[in-house]
């Protein structure tokens, strides 16, 4: 505790005042309260950072891999053992070393990155988006609508996870893709397999939120004065389930990078030439004790940022949490 | 009670139908692919897939085929025939159980053995250097994709291909019937991967549940009787923390057959999950819609279970 700049010691001493109920009190927002916990957990800090930088990273791959290494797909048939035609482990112009077809792993995982975040970014907002509104509109209207929606997330769960969304992702990456052509496979089939089994947590979630959110006099208040259901579910409801939605968010984004990973691995997923960790790795497995760095990096790359997700989710949870002390 | 255990077998009853009736639509609605042209192979002609497409029943319309699907399934148990080779997909499920239920069992008793002490230990010594040790490595097995954690332990330890050498036989699985040291030792590394995040969730569910019971009143009156710490924290808080983590375990059965689909294929261990993601990069349609069933059902019937062991175990259960 040493270290406090000496606006975090201002804004310890004012909590202390606060909690003594001493005169001098500052209202503070929920916003404000979430900044002051999260920016004291270090751990979380750090993730954060390593988040970012990926981010960055990812959005100048193409810089990058000029200046340093090599395109992404662009092959390298000197990089490969002169003797054997096999892959050669990290030098100084290949830091990954090359794969099977003398590829830079570098690049690739830089690249692999990108698809990564667009699924954890991209899938995580669908999922949320469709479980919130159909959660909301179970617990709002309930009846026959809540009935229904809520055996539809039942029957979702019967099904084991990675198999349906290898059900999906089969289906999908035969021929032009399923749905008559409009999801492709790749990307938009993940994605899709992601979203049919997620949205189902948060909308169970939700659902049990806005159960108990519509018997509240702020709600009656607002019906009281004329207010349409459309303006009480998004303007009154959905305000309070703020901290729920982050929470889970922030609980999934993780969990939708190893699937996306899992289900490029077993090679329903994002397909080569274009690079993903899951499909680097499905690669390197058949010569993985002979071209260790094949399988490393990549694998690497995809636990870091996994776990930076669960360091930073651990965080928000923690710093939203009513019950940590400010 | 009984009327209550009724409902939610017929319940589970009409979630396997609803499941049933999914899968087929999935595969049926979904491939632009023609399961006829698959079936007949790469040279076929087109009167041979119409023969196919015929004798496999895909010229009826989709309701006739969902009817003969089921009516097969309830009154035979009959799953189809496999695409690939003619076979039976309830004998090839079957054939593979042994090998499935050797991995899932050994790696349940593995993550529980782990998972749970390492959450009480940590809960009991909360915020020491132990705890934080154990917490973070928790959370990195959370993180770790499963088939990537099984080929670093083959190239760490395996016998032949490792750096170690420690485990002989991993990679090439061995049917306990024939040579059960073999098949330990074939196991050993798949049962520790597989186990590795399941047993780190754990703990982390175990520690919050302990910190939570552990500031109980009852904890409280059992120290005030004079109970040792030992029984206060094995008999008291202990059972407290672990009864609302058998709610999860329905949901885990699910996980578990994934995380098997993982582990079968780096480990080349000739299992269901192994079968289904073989079945899945030959589109082979009817293997892949038998095994999803096959894991539905198992789940279904998991949460049933543990529906039922709440409703006698927790008397504030209505039914």
């Amino acid at each position: 505790m040493a270290t406090l700049s000496v606006r975090e010691q201002e804004e310890l001493r004012r909590e202390g005042a606060a909690e003594l109920g001493a005169t001098e009190v500052v209202g503070r927002t929920p916003r404000q309260l979430f900044w002051v916990r999260f920016r004291r957990d270090k751990v979380a800090l750090v993730a954060l950072a390593f988040l970012v930088l990926l981010v960055l990273a990812t959005i100048l791959a193409s810089p990058i891999t000029r200046a340093v290494a090599h395109p992404p797909n662009a092959q390298f048939p000197n990089a490969l053992d002169p003797q054997f035609g096999t892959p050669t482990g990290p030098s100084s112009t290949f830091p990954f070393g090359v794969d099977k077809v003398g590829e830079d792993v570098f690049s690739r995982v830089l690249y692999g990155a990108r698809v990564s975040l667009e699924v954890a970014f991209l899938a995580t907002f669908l999922s949320v988006a469709i479980g919130v509104v159909l959660g909301m509109t179970a617990g709002y209207y309930r009846g026959w609508v809540d009935t229904l929606i809520s055996r539809v997330i039942d029957v979702t769960l019967a099904f084991p996870i990675l198999l349906l969304a290898l059900g999906i992702g089969s289906a999908c990456s035969l021929g032009k893709g399923c749905a008559g052509g409009t999801v492709k496979p790749g990307l938009p089939t993940v994605i899709v397999a992601i979203v049919v089994i997620n949205w189902t947590y948060i909308g169970r979630i939700i659902r049990g939120q806005v159960l108990s959110l519509r018997e509240k006099e702020f709600v009656e208040a607002a019906r009281a004065a004329g207010a349409t259901d459309r303006w009480i579910l998004f303007r009154e409801i959905l305000p309070n389930l703020a901290a729920p939605i982050v929470v889970y968010s922030t609980l999934v984004v993780p969990q939708n990078i190893l699937l996306e990973a899992a289900l490029s691995f077993l090679g329903v997923g994002i397909n080569p030439p274009q690079a993903s960790w899951g499909e680097m790795i499905a690669e390197a497995t058949p010569i993985f004790n002979t071209a260790w760095w094949f399988f490393a990096f990549p694998g690497a790359a995809l636990l870091l940022t996994v776990l930076a997700f669960n360091l930073l989710g651990d965080g928000v949870r923690d710093a939203l949490d009513p019950r940590t002390t400010p | 009670m009984t009327a209550y255990v009724v409902r939610r077998v017929l319940w589970g009853v009409a979630l396997l139908l609803i499941v049933s009736f999914l899968t087929f639509a999935i595969f049926y609605l979904f491939p632009s692919a023609d399961p006829a042209a698959l079936r007949a192979g790469r040279s076929a002609t087109p009167q041979l897939i119409a023969q196919i497409r015929h004798q496999l029943g895909l010229d009826k319309p989709f309701y006739d085929q969902y009817w003969i699907y089921v009516k097969g399934i309830v009154l035979h148990f009959d799953l189809g025939f496999s695409y690939q080779n003619d076979e039976a997909v309830r004998t090839q499920i079957r054939s593979r159980l042994p090998a499935t239920i050797s991995l899932a069992a050994g790696a349940f008793a593995v993550w529980i053995a782990v998972g749970i002490p390492t959450g009480v230990i940590s809960a009991i010594r909360p915020r020491t250097l132990l705890d934080r040790l154990s917490m973070g490595g928790a959370l990195v097995a959370i993180s770790a994709p499963v088939y990537w954690l099984g080929l670093v332990a083959l190239f760490l330890f395996a016998k032949g291909t490792g750096k170690l050498q420690w485990f002989g036989g991993a990679g090439s699985y061995v049917p306990l019937t024939e040579d059960p040291g073999q098949w330990l030792s074939s196991l050993v590394l798949p049962w520790f991967v597989l186990a590795a995040a399941f047993a780190a969730f754990y703990a982390r569910m175990t520690r919050a549940n302990m910190i939570e019971t552990m500031s109980e009143d009852y904890i409280r009156t059992a120290r005030a009787k004079g109970l040792p710490e030992r029984r206060v924290i094995l008999r008291h808080a202990l059972r407290g923390a672990l009864t609302p983590i058998l709610t999860i375990a329905g949901l885990d059965i699910g996980l578990l057959l994934g995380g098997a689909v993982l582990t079968e294929t780096v480990f080349n261990i000739p299992g269901v999950g192994r079968f289904a993601y073989d079945s899945i990069i030959n589109s082979d349609l009817p293997s892949i819609q038998g095994t999803v069933l096959f894991g539905a059902f198992f789940i279904i019937l998991a949460n049933l279970v543990v529906d039922v062991l709440y409703a006698v175990l927790d008397p504030r259960i209505r039914y």
